[in-house]
């Protein structure tokens, strides 16, 4: 084979090598997150100075090279480390080569694996790329088993060899009513949990850009801001003329949180479906970033029902699940049955997970431990007010604002004597057909655990010198997971406790002991 | 079972720690600051009183309600001073075994055994060193024999 002929099939051999090079790497764009996070800075000037030039290359070269030389290594390194970095996938698992030069070999078997989750961010989903997550219940060296950000296609063939076992498998979808969400979601988002998406927020820009421009920024940002509100006001509201100027700014920030929160809640569960397919559970959610997780149900660690004090009043829950992997980033959720009715929640819960009993207690707390739960929280309730009067003796022209302060400060902490009082009657726990159950309420919300026995990883009773009187006890229940995690359950009687657990062979006494 | 209590050298040798700690400190609030000036000894009469109370009450009750078990199917373990604990661990939970043998434990007792379980840890303080290796040898037995 001479001639033209020979050209083209060396050719096609160099393509079909390159995109076997390629096939198996990251995406292109993780070039761009392998560079310095502040490479812009340095491009900035040295664009600025091309222009200025008008394109004179030479001469740009020779003022700046330095910058450019900089610039070109740091680059070079990127694509050195994106070089190293690839994936194999085989029969029965998925190999992984990271870390700078590719020196981290880790494999991952398909049958260890407890959680598959691939990421579309708006950005990379333009590209068409993924952030691919592989964990297992192993506490690795990174903090995730592998982490890749690789095209869709990509994503798609390891997907499918995830979920394999399933493929002939009868599918069984549960999709929540967009109209329960869209209601619950205006009843039930925290303003708290909105801040904390917030305070996220500001974390990943401080990071973005660095802690002195960063600062710069937001200044700029909160005078514009400020500027605009005091003008819309003094055209349209004149709130400021009839509300003082500080608790203004609290209720836009109460406000603000509670949109946010709304906003985040509505987003996250928009789209979502839980699908049980075999052993896996396959969960799709998502607007704006879309979220692909695939579960292993035999791994799922446990179930928390979760609930506030409203939503228990109302009958409402949702229920997280617990497995190693999921909802382990920022800004993720574990849900498992996103908010809704206790009726349709019993009843998606019957279809994604027929093997979980409905919970089951057979100790609880009652009337005589209600001060045990509510004496914390009621001397909070007292801090503000004592806290406000010595303050308003330094601060006289303060009165007012202090006054308005005072009872937004109270709200939340007697709504807390309220939920705690509540918790005084709802702290539960007992064992049925190899499940525990754990009903507790730690600060706000009201959690109902439903544990595998086997996932008990460990069980603690303790007993101080005002419980060892009144022979109550503080138990803990540890679970299996990736890092401690466990269940604190206060006040419950100490003789039903230690009972239960020897019928349950966690017998807590050396000489009884087997 | 299994049934171990911590020693007592590790009490003394706590206890030798202690004295050189309070010897030290003492020492340093009489000549290193000579700023709090007629007030330092109140501070040194606060901090011996703090420092009895920790060494004829807390140290003694720690020793006293130490215990641990260990047995094919579980780890039994006792401890506590103010608040008193009960730990329990099925052996099936138990992953691996963290042994910390200290230069010359076996006149000072400090010997620790780590037992670590997917999401929970029981740490076995201040023990004998053989109790310790004894210990450690027949958890290894039992995860060995597991995965055989």
């Amino acid at each position: 084979m001479k001639g033209p002929r020979a050209a083209r099939a060396a050719v096609k051999i160099k393509k079909r090598r390159l995109r076997s090079f390629l096939r198996r790497r990251q995406h292109p764009i993780k070039l761009v997150n392998y560079t310095s996070k502040n490479i812009w800075l340095l491009l900035m000037p040295v664009t600025k100075y091309l222009v200025a030039a008008r394109f004179d290359f030479q001469s740009w070269i020779r003022t700046n090279w330095l910058d450019i030389l900089a610039i070109t290594a740091i680059f070079a390194f990127a694509v050195l480390r994106w070089i190293f970095v690839y994936y194999e996938i085989e029969e029965d698992g998925i190999i992984a080569h990271t870390g700078l030069f590719g020196m981290l070999t880790t494999k991952v078997y398909f049958s260890e694996i407890t959680t598959f989750s691939c990421t579309q961010g708006y950005i990379y989903n333009a590209v068409n790329a993924c952030t691919m997550y592989i964990e297992t219940n192993a506490d690795s060296l990174p903090k995730t088993d592998i982490k890749l950000v690789l095209s869709e296609w990509c994503v798609a063939e390891i997907y499918k060899a995830v979920t394999r076992q399933g493929r002939k498998l009868p599918k069984f979808s549960v999709s929540p009513k967009k109209a329960y969400l869209v209601i619950f979601s205006l009843l039930f988002s925290s303003t708290l949990s909105g801040m904390v998406l917030f305070a996220t927020f500001v974390f990943e820009f401080y990071r973005f850009l660095g802690n002195e421009l960063g600062r710069q920024v937001e200044e700029q940002f909160f005078q514009r801001v400020n500027g605009e509100i005091i003008k819309i006001d003094s055209q349209f509201l004149r709130l400021l003329s009839t509300i003082p100027k500080a608790v203004l700014v609290l209720g836009v920030i109460i406000l603000g949180g509670w949109v946010l929160s709304f906003t985040a809640n509505l987003m996250r569960h928009w789209s979502f479906t839980a699908t049980r397919c075999g052993s896996q559970l396959i969960i799709q959610s998502g607007v704006l970033t879309k979220r692909r997780h695939v579960i292993n149900r035999e791994k799922i660690n446990f179930l928390d029902f979760q609930q506030t004090l409203l939503m228990k009043i109302f009958r409402i829950n949702s229920v997280t699940l617990y497995c190693t992997g999921y909802g382990k980033r920022r800004r993720e959720i574990s849900a498992l049955i996103p908010i809704t009715t206790d009726k349709e929640m019993w009843a998606s819960l019957k279809i994604l997970e027929p093997s979980v009993p409905k919970p089951k207690t057979e100790i609880s707390t009652g009337k005589r431990d209600l001060m045990r739960f509510a004496t914390i929280p009621l001397i909070f309730c007292f801090i503000p007010p004592v806290a406000g009067t010595v303050a308003k003796l330094f601060l006289s022209q303060w009165h007012e604002e202090i006054n308005i302060i005072m009872v937004l400060s109270v709200i939340p902490l007697a709504w807390l004597l309220i939920v705690q009082i509540t918790a005084a009657f709802s702290t539960q726990m007992g064992f049925k057909n190899g499940f525990c159950t754990l009903a507790y309420c730690p600060l706000y919300q009201f959690h109902k655990i439903v544990i595998p026995k086997k996932n008990i990883s460990k069980i603690l009773v303790s007993r101080n010198i005002f419980q060892r009187r009144n022979g109550t006890c503080t138990l803990k229940v540890y679970t299996n997971a990736e890092k401690t995690k466990y269940h604190k359950l206060k006040s419950l009687p100490y003789d039903k406790v230690t009972d239960i657990c020897a019928r349950e062979g966690y017998v807590m006494e050396i000489e009884k002991a087997k | 079972m299994h049934k171990y209590k911590p020693a007592k050298r590790a009490a003394a040798s706590i206890y030798i720690l202690l004295t050189v700690v309070l010897v030290v400190v003492t020492g340093a609030i009489f000549l290193l600051i000579p700023l709090i000036g007629e007030y330092d000894i109140y501070i040194v009469a606060a901090y011996w009183i703090l420092h009895a109370f920790f060494a004829c009450v807390m140290i003694p009750m720690y020793f006293r309600h130490s215990m641990i078990g260990i047995s094919h199917d579980e780890i039994v373990r006792h401890r506590g001073m103010l608040t008193l604990t009960s730990e329990f661990m099925p052996m099936e939970s138990v992953k691996s075994v963290t042994t910390v043998i200290t230069p010359l434990s076996r006149y000072t007792g400090l010997n620790f055994i780590i037992i670590n379980a997917l999401g929970s840890k029981i740490m076995l303080a201040f023990m004998k060193k053989d109790d310790c290796l004894e210990a450690t040898e027949y958890i290894n037995d039992i995860i060995r024999s597991r995965k055989a």
